[in-house]
């Protein structure tokens, strides 16, 4: 079961790594081009800045999921640090527990959000919003797995 | 009022315990949205999306990216090589070539953080070999990265323009000035520190040598000037100005000085988007917080019970610098950004303080925590590549902290220093 959770989360979280990297080449090639057609073609895109944007949005919520797994969101430790090792673990555990209640709870709404937005149109692709943000969706999937996942390895859990 | 305080005591006392900073918001924030309002939970996710949506914060994850492309072409021996040509000959050469070359580098990398360990890592070695006290070269190298953040392209203009809607371009050029002052005033105690303990000259370097380390560097020195001159020229907007950069930063470490390989750029993507993921993350979570304090008037009651204190806006920036280099030494600089600014934005506006002044100083302010016992990110940073003790760490760093104290001050009671020069450039 254990083994069977750690190679899950760490399959998908290397598609997940994957993923990003395509996204931040897709950003970084979107707004590059917008300006070497501005200037080199003279012509201005109108879909590159949307196209830029939504990436963005996906970079984020993919990321999260893999900061969530590498245990690299921003944490306070200062205090944490001076406390009894026992006192540390049982701390550490809590907060994995809160953190997968808080991304269970904003995939949750996400949902909802993205059943809203499959009518809207974005203004230029005229794609569903709900494409934007069902990364919300899947980030926050991911998250809980890892999370999950971190809480039943053996090892003391490293904060998210 | 229940609200207030659900929002601020959940949050500071789960931040306390190790929660990470993003999560802290959002539960203290679904807390006080479930318990106290009527408001639907769907507006957490509403809140937390929308702000996300933005080209401005764009430029984030492209300065990133450019700054770990450069670093990983091997920038920084580069830079540091050609600072020694024009500071190596004073005394304390290398200690003036570490601030020198911090100044060029924070052009490329955006961050006080990564400078630090970019330059400490090559340069603390270095001057412990060549005489000079270890704790010594850690304060100076973590204070000299305080420039990092004020000379442009910088992350913390980029948050600070995009939550207070000032124009990021601006802020740019308006940090050019004080990130130079603070080079010098380092640069001045440094020498007067070097003098006293008979700190070493460099070697002189030949006029060939000087031309050929000039033209290596040449590419590394070309990447804010293309930055900042397109931003200048209204070439290309702060954002724009970050994708090229980050790929003018791929084809120089790639193609020009051949230190990055094909194998490792998928790596660099993916911490650059973890990266950004995890300050945005905080940004889509204050964001959520900052509406359900302003739902409450929060900051108009701050402003109101402010203002009533002191009409006068020197007293206003003066309590917060205090304020600031406490929270700054607590809090790492760049969540304290993202947290601070939607209330801080409006109260200086309410005191007549212009926002690019005020960005300028609220950025230096809080880098200058990152210097500071007891948790100055800096100051672990390079405590640990030196192997020395914060307390040794602490007595070194004394003159260094003062020196930027000193600027601080003189930037947010003279706004010229910071004014004057995006008003030869009005955007």
């Amino acid at each position: 079961m254990r083994a069977a959770l750690e190679a899950l989360s760490e399959r998908l979280n290397r598609v997940a790594e994957h993923l990003l990297a395509f996204l931040m080449v897709v950003t970084v090639v979107a707004v590059t081009a917008q300006v070497i057609f501005r200037y080199g073609v003279q012509a201005s895109l109108t879909w590159s800045e949307e196209v830029a944007r939504y990436s963005f949005i996906w970079v984020i919520f993919i990321g999260t999921s893999v900061a969530a797994r590498r245990a690299q969101h921003i944490v306070v430790d200062a205090l944490l640090k001076g406390m009894p090792a026992a006192l540390q673990r049982a701390l550490g555990i809590a907060n994995l527990l809160l953190c997968a209640a808080f991304f269970g709870l904003f995939g949750y709404v996400s949902i909802l959000l993205v059943q809203n937005a499959v009518p809207q149109k974005s203004s230029s692709l005229e794609i569903s919003i709900a494409w934007v943000y069902v990364s919300a969706v899947l980030g926050a999937a991911l998250t809980v797995l890892h999370l999950a996942n971190a809480l039943l390895q053996p090892a003391p859990p490293e904060q998210a | 009022m229940t609200v207030l305080g659900i929002l601020l005591g959940v949050f500071l006392l789960l931040m306390a315990l190790g929660v990470p900073i993003a999560v802290a918001m959002g539960v203290a924030s679904v807390a006080a949205l479930t318990i106290a309002t009527d408001l639907p939970i769907v507006a957490v996710g509403q809140r937390m999306l929308v702000i996300l949506d933005s080209f401005p914060f764009l430029a984030l994850p492209f300065f990133i990216l450019a700054g770990l492309f450069m670093e990983q072409g091997g920038i920084t021996r580069r830079l540091v090589d050609f600072a020694a040509i024009f500071v190596g000959r004073i005394t304390g050469g290398l200690a003036q070539v570490l601030i020198g070359s911090n100044l060029v580098i924070s052009g490329t990398s955006g961050s006080a953080v990564a400078d630090c360990a970019a330059t400490g890592t090559v340069l603390i070695p270095a001057m412990a070999k060549a005489g000079y006290s270890r704790a010594f070269a850690a304060a100076l190298t973590s204070a000299a990265a305080t420039a990092g953040p004020l000379i442009p392209p910088s992350i913390m203009f980029v948050l600070y323009g995009a939550i207070a809607s000032v124009s990021i371009g601006q802020l740019f050029i308006a940090g050019v000035v004080p990130g130079l002052i603070v080079g010098v005033y380092l640069s001045v105690a440094a020498y007067v520190i070097s003098k006293q303990r008979g700190y070493p000259k460099l070697s002189p370097v030949t006029l060939a040598e000087a031309a050929r380390t000039t033209i290596k560097a040449m590419p590394a020195l070309l990447m804010p000037i293309v930055v900042l001159g397109g931003i200048i020229g209204g070439v290309f907007t702060p954002t724009e100005a970050g994708a090229i950069a980050a790929v003018y930063g791929f084809l120089v470490s790639m193609f020009v000085y051949k230190e990055m390989k094909w194998s490792q750029l998928s790596g660099m993507l993916v911490s650059a988007g973890v990266m950004t993921a995890a300050v945005m993350l905080i940004v889509s979570a204050a964001s959520l917080f900052s509406w359900l304090l302003t739902r409450e008037r929060a900051p108009d009651m701050l402003t109101g019970a402010l203002t009533s204190l002191t009409s006068n806006p020197v007293v206003f920036l003066l309590l917060v610098n205090i304020l600031l280099l406490v929270l700054g030494s607590f809090l790492e600089a760049v969540s304290l950004l993202i947290m601070i600014t939607p209330i801080m934005a409006p109260l200086a506006l309410a005191y007549g303080i212009d926002p690019i002044h005020f960005g300028v100083v609220l950025v230096l302010n809080l880098t200058i925590g990152l210097n500071t016992p007891p948790v100055g990110m800096n100051m672990f940073i390079v405590c640990a590549i030196s192997k020395i003790t914060v307390g040794e760490y602490t007595r070194e760093a004394l003159p260094f902290l003062f020196a930027l104290v000193l600027v601080l001050l003189l930037i947010t009671y003279v706004p010229q220093t910071v004014l004057w020069l995006p008003g030869l450039f009005p955007s």
